[in-house]
């Protein structure tokens, strides 16, 4: 019975449902690789969000991951792959090297917050972006990489969009749960106390900046594996990926949507983001503008973004429950 | 006998700044050691090097006889030394509960723990419940901590140190800002205390200061000005003109009156 409540009132599942049979919505359904990197951003968000909203570290770098991800990917699949075509080797090896690089810059930089955290981690950012942009035996420079067909991942065929869109579907499903398994673990109580008061964190005996060098390469392990996923979605890599430019849109999409408040706020947020993107483009090249502005209004007037609503109201439920207790 | 906490020749300067003047003393095992002292005297930096906030300019300090001099905040505190805060520090947003949580899960050691529910570990709930109790906020456990009142947050703060079972607790000025009735509430609880582990208190208000202290350490400019029981120090004549304002009767007197230096 509590089991079944649970589920019923968990909005992962009704996600899932709406995910599950958009290709087959009119209309809609048409835009496959648009939902397809609609997922990507989910995951993308949800693991950044680890950072920005529940340990309140303001990486501006997330993007370097996510490029990483996708060039490791990209350059794996050339060098081994081969005619099989099989993806497997390409996504595990970008969620190793990310995974190592996220933990090497969280170890650098694990003693610094605010204004220094965020400046640090442009910096890497934009030393990672350099070299993927001049690194053209590599990278590829400007061209990047392309004609990246995906095949296969281990025997189960992905040529098909629809086929990919399934097989990201259920990655980004799997990779959401473990990270709102995390926030709830005790390891992501010691994340969201860090954001509240890190001297009383270290005072309880937790060694803060080690956490934080964790959190990074939880976070930045996602993000290269979303990286990779992108890659294979449009089979190519460009370098302004990784432009610390990119970086602050899911920092925009994460804040719009309400993810200092609310576990789902970034899944919003970037949905608002890339449907924004693709409906006010079509309209007018500089939507940028309009995206900015509606930025800016949401943020005056719902400091807490979108989602943040809830949590307003929640507490406002809470304050009173409280009072009443005091007036009994 | 071993003493509990030992500094040696301990320094601290800020520039030009002596704030901790060459201060060696050792601290017995048992009651309430009170450091005094008028404002700018040295005391929370005093506190701030004996916990590792703080690295000293010179000195040492001894923990049950280990050197702890260079240790991070941690790991003193896993070595048994707690401390509470001059302006509460606990986690607004959580609830009295997990506020208490957080020092429990430490202790039992759960801090690496990635994939089991925080609200799920029944000895970690069990634990916490038993100093929800202690607390008498039982019927509050579920509510925010930025919504208590002031005298509440302090003994939060003091409850948050003791979930980690200290042996010694340090206190930095528990009753500051605090009024009235809470204030008895907060020093009936510090007297609770006091028999199950060693207090080092830092306070401003004299009444309280003389009616719970075994030992009181008198701070000016950074240097011990007197060290002695109640009696010696009510007594001493360097106190008295220093900031005590002459001869104390009741012990009616704020040092925040005092001269500061």
């Amino acid at each position: 019975m509590n089991t079944q409540y649970k589920l019923l009132n968990d909005p992962f599942l009704y996600l899932f449902i709406f995910f599950s049979i958009f290709p087959f919505i009119p209309i809609l359904g048409k835009h496959i690789s648009l939902g397809t990197e609609v997922l990507i951003w989910f995951l993308y968000a949800l693991s950044f969000n680890l950072l920005l909203g529940y340990t309140g570290l303001p990486s501006f770098g997330h993007g370097a991951f996510y490029g990483v991800g996708s060039y490791v990917t990209a350059l794996i699949y050339l060098r081994f792959v081969g005619n099989s075509r099989n993806i497997f080797l390409p996504l595990l090896a970008s969620i190793l090297v990310v995974g190592i690089l996220s933990y090497f810059i969280g170890f650098v930089i694990r003693n610094k917050r605010g204004i220094y955290f965020a400046l640090l981690t442009v910096a890497f950012s934009q030393v990672l972006y350099i070299i993927a942009f001049k690194w053209t035996e590599v990278t590829g420079g400007e061209l990047g990489i392309t004609r990246l067909f995906r095949g296969q991942f281990l025997g189960i065929n992905l040529e098909s969009s629809i086929r990919y869109y399934y097989f990201v579907l259920l990655i980004a499903f799997l990779g959401s749960i473990a990270i709102r398994k995390i926030t709830l673990s005790p390891f992501g109580k010691v994340l969201q106390s860090l954001k509240q008061n890190e001297t009383r964190v270290q005072y309880l005996g937790y060694d803060s900046a080690k956490y934080c060098c964790y959190v990074m390469t939880i976070s930045g392990t996602f993000a290269g594996l979303c990286g990779g996923l992108y890659c294979m979605l449009y089979s190519s890599v460009f370098a302004d990926n990784m432009h610390w430019i990119k970086s602050g849109d899911v920092v925009i999409a994460t804040l719009l949507g309400g993810g200092m408040t609310n576990f789902y706020g970034p899944i919003v947020g970037s949905s608002i983001f890339i449907l924004a993107r693709e409906i006010l483009s079509s309209v007018w090249d500089n939507w940028v503008l309009l995206y900015g502005f509606a930025f800016v209004l949401i943020i005056l007037f719902m400091p807490t973004g979108l989602l943040g609503i809830f949590g307003k109201m929640k507490e406002k439920k809470h304050f009173e429950q409280f009072n009443n207790n005091k007036n009994r | 006998m071993m003493d509990l906490l030992r500094t040696e020749n301990l320094t601290k300067k800020f520039g030009e700044l002596i704030a901790v003047d060459n201060i060696s003393i050792s601290i017995a095992e048992e009651g309430i050691l009170s450091i005094i002292g008028p404002n700018g005297a040295g005391k929370t930096t005093f506190f701030n090097l004996l916990t590792g906030f703080l690295l000293p300019t010179e000195g040492k300090i001894y923990l049950k006889g280990e050197d702890i001099t260079n240790m991070q905040p941690y790991d003193i505190v896993h070595k048994k030394l707690s401390r509470s805060f001059q302006i509460s520090s606990y986690f607004p947003e959580f609830t009295i509960f997990e506020n208490i949580q957080m020092g429990v899960l430490n202790r039992f050691n759960y801090g690496y723990n990635y994939f089991t529910d925080s609200g799920q570990i029944n000895d970690v709930n069990k634990e916490t419940e038993k100093y929800i109790d202690m607390l008498d906020l039982s019927d509050m456990k579920n509510m925010k901590a930025k919504f208590l009142s002031h005298g509440d947050k302090k003994i939060l703060d003091i409850a948050m140190c003791l979930t980690l079972e200290p042996e010694i607790l340090l206190l930095d000025e528990p009753t500051s800002g605090v009024s009235g009735n809470e204030r008895m509430k907060v020093i009936h609880f510090i007297g609770d205390l006091a028999k199950r582990m060693k207090i080092i208190i830092v306070e401003h208000d004299m009444d309280i200061v003389f009616s719970i202290s075994n030992r009181i350490i008198v701070l000016s400019q950074g240097a011990i000005l007197a060290d002695g029981t109640v009696e010696e120090v009510r007594n001493d004549k360097n106190v008295q003109n220093a900031y005590l304002g002459g001869k104390v009767e009741g012990g009616n007197q704020d040092v925040n009156s005092g001269k500061s230096k």
